[in-house]
């Protein structure tokens, strides 16, 4: 029996299709760029929702656990994402007082980590690519930085799904929580 | 300092970058431009000009320090968090950014 989960190992093929590393004659249009960098952000995305829904209902059957998935969005991992990148002084965001005070308390440890600071800027990197590809006219995707695009989700997916220390372990749970149960 | 100062200091820094590790994330010229992404959030868009990379791409380590640098720099001078379009020397004739 067929099945039609999102894998994001398949949407990285999937991005690698449409922007092949070796061209024979030519080359893809850009609009395949922009359709390979959007995938690429996309493979990410799916690889993230994945872990934090494993992280806190790790047990719940499959089908169960791929519902939950649909109740994460883009947003909230982008929020993590700025508190990590705004607290290692690469943004500008906004971090509330008791996120701040949990992830770098005055005097106690910082509980981020190289795999979660690589995990929430290629995240936010491929988000901000992903807005571009699909909206904005004005945006250029040459052949060199689309693959780049790739390379980064690619390598990014395999942190998420690999990277286990107790930093990463609060990033997703931290995520998990951002998609609470609400009214829908 | 206002924010076209800031913007030149951005593209002063990112001018003089050069990777010892990686003769390909020299930036040769850059520009810059406050913008706006599809969601209203305020962001920096910086466009580098750098020599083709060896390979398809530039590497995936290299550039992140690039990124996280222009960010850390960005942040201090108080822009929106920046964002990177790479292009090739041997496309530069295809972007406006370096044809205007």
């Amino acid at each position: 029996m067929p099945t039609y989960q999102i894998d994001p190992d398949k949407l990285l093929a999937a991005a690698d299709l449409l922007s092949p590393a070796q061209v024979a004659r030519g080359r893809p249009p850009y609009t395949a760029h922009r359709r390979a960098s959007s995938t690429a952000y996309y493979a990410v995305f799916h690889a993230v929702t994945a872990r934090a829904v494993d992280y806190v209902l790790k047990t719940a059957p499959d089908d169960f656990r791929r519902r939950v998935r649909r109740w994460i969005n883009h947003a909230d991992i982008a929020e993590v994402c700025r508190w990590i990148s705004t607290l290692q002084g690469t943004g500008n965001y906004q971090v509330p007082k008791h996120i701040r005070d949990l992830l770098a308390p005055p005097g106690g440890p910082v509980l981020i980590d190289s795999d979660t600071v690589a995990i929430a800027d290629g995240f936010l990197e491929l988000y901000e690519k992903r807005m571009e590809a699909d909206y904005d006219h004005f945006a250029v995707f040459t052949r060199a930085d689309t693959l780049g695009h790739i390379a980064l989700a690619r390598q990014t997916v395999h942190r998420v799904e690999t990277a286990d220390s107790a930093a990463v372990q609060a990033f997703f749970g931290l995520i998990a929580f951002q998609a609470r149960i609400q009214r829908r | 300092m206002n924010e076209p100062e800031a913007i030149a200091a951005l593209v002063r820094f990112a001018e003089t970058y050069r990777d010892e590790r990686d003769a390909a994330l020299a930036v040769i010229s850059a520009r810059a431009v406050l913008d706006e992404n599809a969601a209203g959030e305020s962001v920096t868009r910086l466009v580098l000009l750098l020599p083709d990379p060896e390979a398809d791409t530039w590497d995936v380590d290299h550039v992140r320090d690039l990124r996280l640098a222009l960010g850390r720099l960005g942040t201090e001078l108080g822009l929106p968090p920046v964002t990177l379009t790479l292009v090739p020397a041997s496309q530069r004739d295809e972007v406006d950014a370096f044809t205007a």
